[in-house]
């Protein structure tokens, strides 16, 4: 399909239209990009600050935290409180053995048994709740309980009616009046107050000196256990009692790392003890458990991600020297179904299970990213990275060097919704760029339509004049008044359209001027083709009448060289005829020399039998003497008459050739002429060829003078043809001619030798006559004279004879003659036949 | 003379020539036939523009000797060339000047005596005269059924074809 091509206005629209959205676009584009660019860093860097904003908040927060609760630990194990519930505690604990008879096996067995309930039962069932794996051999660390330990757990766990979790409730177990339970119930409500106000999840009190561990407000099995020895020595809590079991430094403390503790049902545990000095001296240490909680409570902000400013995806969390998670991930605290399964690839199986079980990372979650790594080198900064679920964010980490721990916090954003705001940015700047763009395109519309609109007025107007003027519409005007170009070339094509309108009314006046030439001169060269050469064809003055003029004299010379050549064909005709009459004459004559020499040879012969019987009839001689000289003398007059003969047909051949020979001087004249006919017919040849194709390249106007040069070529042709044939003819009679002339002069000598011989014939008959008359006088003397007589008559027979042989040659040559002359003549008259096909004027 | 050598298969070309000479296939087709020493070719009517006598010549250097030289035709230089020199034979009748319309202006060609228009129907040519150079035969496009026959040049290919190879 062939797409319409736009117009003016469509191009003008166009162009105005590119014109005016280029620069919008090219300047929305550039500005845009700038502020979007602009836009992005800037808002990549508030965004990398805010994150290293909440991670340094975080930092702080958990730095305070610690300290704080290291602060408030020193400052709780100075108070009087502490120090003389460290001294009653470890002087009850002491004797608590001896006051519960726990040294009985007995008494012990029993107490075992109950606390087996505990541990095989209440424990078990929780920790089997809370975890995936089995629980250790509790049954053993039961056993191994020395017996101080076993009544301490036996007096407040097994004994104690509160349920598992509120075990601290119990102050003072009933029936029981030992130091111990005596020195705990003083002290309990202020320490369990303390560990409630305070946020720990323990308190413990040790006895620096032996490691057992004299109180716990929680009363897990832990309780009464020794640090040195017993079952959980080699926990955080067992870690952090040896650093200050032995030390006089009040500001001593010692803090462990998030382990698990089985005492807590294998939850992770940190434990921060510090020594109880009284006056210096250490009396005992004191110890609490941090709360996992607290600072999973910190690092979450309370669950509150959005609050601080981490958005959907943002999450600050701690990790421990050994990468593991100190703080849980944000997508497991929030069930984050997809980020659990992605997971599962990077955990054991035992720790997949423990986290879905714990719904917890502390502790089993490892994150090995480029941004901890750089942290537990020591290195603060900011980097985009994958994190422990593959996902590319923006990462501000730090090292969080606290109480000897060697942790690092991380503070981190999906990158895909840190660049959000970005993405924001750049909708709402092609949002509003667009709209300016909108704005500007409409206000461009309407001012370039309403320019197209009066730019195109005139051009309309020009375009419906030419239309007009295409469908014929002559009179049809612009008369555009625009007062600018196009007015003018509005009047520029009134102007051409009159212009044209004259030019072809002229154009039209001389072509059927032309056409009538041509008509004319076709009429003349129709005439002229019909062989009558006195037409002439009218000279007009248009580009006709060259060819016409051309045409007249190639039919004046054709007509005066055709009626020469009728004239000398005439001549030769006339010529010809002259010739056949006077070969006529000379055959006529020859026939009767012929007769006359046979008679004369017969005469000889009759002679020469005379002579011979003059030997014998001498008696007879003057009788034969007078015949004989009657005889010599007719023989004699035939001779004479043949020799007169002779000369006349020698004259006659003479003539004969001269008219021949002028014959020839004419055929040279008419191959002159021919040669001249043929430079006419050529040049006419040539000047038709050059009209034909100039009447190809006119075209459709050119084809009338086509016809003209076609019928002027075939003339010029068929006059080249006529040419040929008269020269063809002239050739021919100039070679009959050169052959009648040589057959002429060769008859001419024949005859001459006839004449001669017959002259001498007659000089021989002369010599006879004497002869014959002195015969008769000397007849007597004929005998004697006989022989000589008959040798003479011997010789003059064979010269009559050799006389009538040449007469015979010149007879045949005269006959050939005469059918030449014929042929001639014939000639001559086709000649003039073939010229008198044409019609010639009267003055030609 | 034989006639012998590859086929000849040049139908648009035959077409071309029927063109010009304003005849349809199986049609006679109105030529300008000329001699040019033994050999006998033909056009197509229309090819040529104007037959002239020769005017003076004037020599072209560095050109080939088939490149007679220019001439002034209509104060207009007409490139001229003699295709008698180019097929090594001599002219047998007084030579005239063909002028034909060729891309970018005109050129001109001596024949042997002044062109004849003749009405003959074209026929593909059976084979490429073997004796005539390349330059010649690639311009053939049919024969004219006539004794001896005439053979029909594609003139403008010719011109060409002589235009480029003309240059020493």
């Amino acid at each position: 399909m062939r797409l319409a091509l736009p117009g003016v206005r469509g191009k003008l629209l166009a162009g105005a239209g590119v014109l005016a959205l280029v620069p919008v676009a090219l300047t929305a584009l550039l500005v845009g990009y700038g502020a979007f660019d602009a836009a992005g860093t800037n808002i990549e860097k508030m965004g990398q600050e805010a994150l290293v904003s909440i991670r340094e908040a975080k930092r702080q927060q958990i730095e305070d935290y610690l300290n704080g609760q290291v602060a408030t630990v020193q400052a709780l194990a100075r108070s009087s409180t502490l120090v003389a519930a460290a001294g009653a505690m470890r002087k009850g604990f002491a004797t608590l053995a001896a006051d519960s008879d726990a040294r009985n096996p007995q008494r012990a067995a029993r107490m075992r048994t109950a606390l087996g309930e505990f541990y095989g039962r209440t424990f078990t069932d929780e920790f089997g709740k809370r975890n995936v794996d089995r629980a250790p051999d509790l049954m053993g660390i039961l056993n191994a309980l020395d017996p101080a330990a076993l009544a301490a757990q036996h007096l407040f766990i097994a004994e104690n009616p509160h349920p598992l979790g509120q075990k601290d409730r119990l102050v003072a177990p009933a029936d029981n009046k030992s130091a111990f339970a005596a020195a705990h119930a003083q002290i309990h409500p202020t320490l369990e107050t303390f560990q409630k106000k305070f946020g720990f999840y323990d308190i413990f009190i040790i006895d620096h000196e032996t490691g057992a561990i004299v109180y716990t407000v929680a009363k897990e099995i832990d309780f009464g256990t020794n640090l040195v020895n017993g079952p959980y020595a080699q926990t955080g809590l067992g870690e952090v009692f040896r650093k200050v079991a032995n030390t006089q430094n009040p500001n001593a403390f010692a803090l462990s790392d998030y382990a698990t503790y089985l005492p807590s049902f294998n939850d992770d545990a940190a434990f921060l003890a510090v020594p109880i000095l009284d006056g210096g001296v250490q009396v005992g240490v004191m110890a609490i458990q941090l709360p996992i909680d607290r600072i999973t409570s910190i690092m979450t902000s309370d669950r509150k991600w959005k609050s601080v400013g981490l958005g959907d995806t943002g999450e600050v969390y701690l990790l421990g020297a050994d990468q593991v998670m100190r703080s849980d991930s944000r997508f497991i605290a929030e069930g984050d179904k997809a980020v659990v399964e992605s997971l599962r690839g990077l955990l054991s199986a035992e720790q997949f299970a423990r986290m879905t079980r714990k719904n917890t990372t502390i502790g089993i979650l490892k994150v090995d990213t480029e941004a901890s790594r750089a942290a537990l080198r020591g290195e603060t900064g900011f980097v985009r990275t994958p994190d422990y679920r593959r996902q590319p964010v923006y990462s501000a980490y730090a090292p969080v060097k606290v109480a000897g721990l060697n942790w690092v916090i991380l503070a981190e954003v999906d990158q895909e919704e840190a660049l959000a705001p970005r993405r924001a940015v750049l909708l709402r700047t092609a949002l509003a760029g667009g709209l300016v763009a909108l704005l500007v395109i409409a206000v461009a519309g309407v001012v370039v339509t309403v320019f197209v609109r009066r730019f195109m007025a005139p051009v309309d107007q020009l375009q419906a004049t030419v239309a007009k003027l295409a469908d014929g519409d002559l009179t049809a005007r612009a008369r555009v008044q625009s007062g600018d170009e196009l007015q003018q070339l509005g009047d520029a094509l009134d102007a051409l359209v009159e212009d044209k309108i004259e030019t072809m009314a002229k154009a039209q006046e001389e072509n059927e001027q032309l056409n009538t030439s041509v008509v004319s001169l076709l009429q003349s060269v129709f005439q002229i083709s019909q062989r009558d050469l006195t037409v002439r064809a009218l000279v007009t003055p248009d580009i006709v009448g060259p060819v016409a003029d051309s045409v007249n004299q190639l039919t004046e010379e054709t007509s005066r060289v055709l009626a020469q050549v009728t004239r000398i064909a005439g001549t030769v005709g006339i010529a010809s005829r002259t010739v056949a009459e006077q070969a006529d004459v000379v055959s006529r004559t020859a026939a009767d020399e012929r007769t006359a020499l046979q008679a004369m040879i017969g005469s000889l012969a009759q002679t020469t039998v005379t002579l011979n019987r003059v030997a014998e009839v001498a008696a007879r001689s003057n009788q034969s003497a007078e015949e004989a000289t009657a005889a010599t003398n007719r023989a004699l007059s035939t001779v004479n008459e043949t020799v007169v003969g002779m000369d006349g047909i020698r004259e006659a051949i003479s003539d004969t050739e001269k008219r021949i020979k002028r014959l020839a001087e004419s055929s040279q004249e008419i191959t002159g002429i021919v040669n001249l006919i043929n430079t006419i017919s050529e040049r006419t040849h040539m000047l038709a060829l050059n009209a034909s194709m100039q009447a190809a390249m006119a075209g459709e106007s050119g084809k009338g003078f086509a016809v003209v040069a076609e019928e002027v070529q075939r003339l010029s042709e068929s006059t080249r043809a006529a040419a040929s044939q008269i020269s063809d003819l002239v050739l021919n009679i100039q070679g009959e001619t050169g052959a009648t002339i040589a057959n002429m002069n060769r008859t001419i000598g024949q005859v001459v030798a006839g004449s001669e011989r017959a002259q001498r014939a007659g000089a021989d008959m002369r010599d006879t006559q004497v002869q014959t008359a002195q015969l008769v006088e000397q007849v007597r003397q004929i005998a004697a004279a006989s022989q000589d007589q008959l040798k003479v008559a011997a010789e003059l027979r064979q010269r009559v004879a050799q006389i009538g042989r040449g007469a015979q040659l010149t007879e045949k040559r005269v006959a050939e003659q005469l059918n030449e002359a014929r042929l001639l003549a014939e000639h001559a008259r086709e000649l003039v036949d073939s010229v008198a096909v044409f019609k010639l004027p009267e003055a030609a | 003379m034989a006639r012998t050598g590859t086929m000849i298969a040049d139908g648009p070309a035959l077409a071309r020539a029927r063109a010009g000479g304003r005849s349809d296939a199986g049609e006679l087709l109105d030529v300008d036939a000329f001699g040019i020493g033994e050999w006998r070719f033909a056009t197509a009517a229309g090819a040529a523009v104007e037959v002239l006598d020769p005017p003076p010549v004037f020599r072209l250097p560095r050109s080939r000797r088939w490149l007679s030289g220019v001439i002034n035709v209509h104060g207009a230089p007409v490139p001229l060339f003699d295709p008698a020199v180019l097929l090594g034979v001599r002219a047998v009748a007084q030579r005239k000047v063909m002028v034909f319309d060729v891309a970018g202006g005109r050129a001109g060609l001596l024949v042997d005596g002044l062109p004849r228009r003749l009405r003959l129907a074209p026929v593909q040519a059976a084979a490429r005269p073997p004796d005539l150079p390349s330059v010649v035969t690639e311009a053939i496009v049919g024969r004219l059924a006539s004794e001896p026959p005439w053979i029909l040049l594609d003139m403008p290919t010719l011109l060409a074809n002589l235009g480029r190879s003309a240059r020493l």
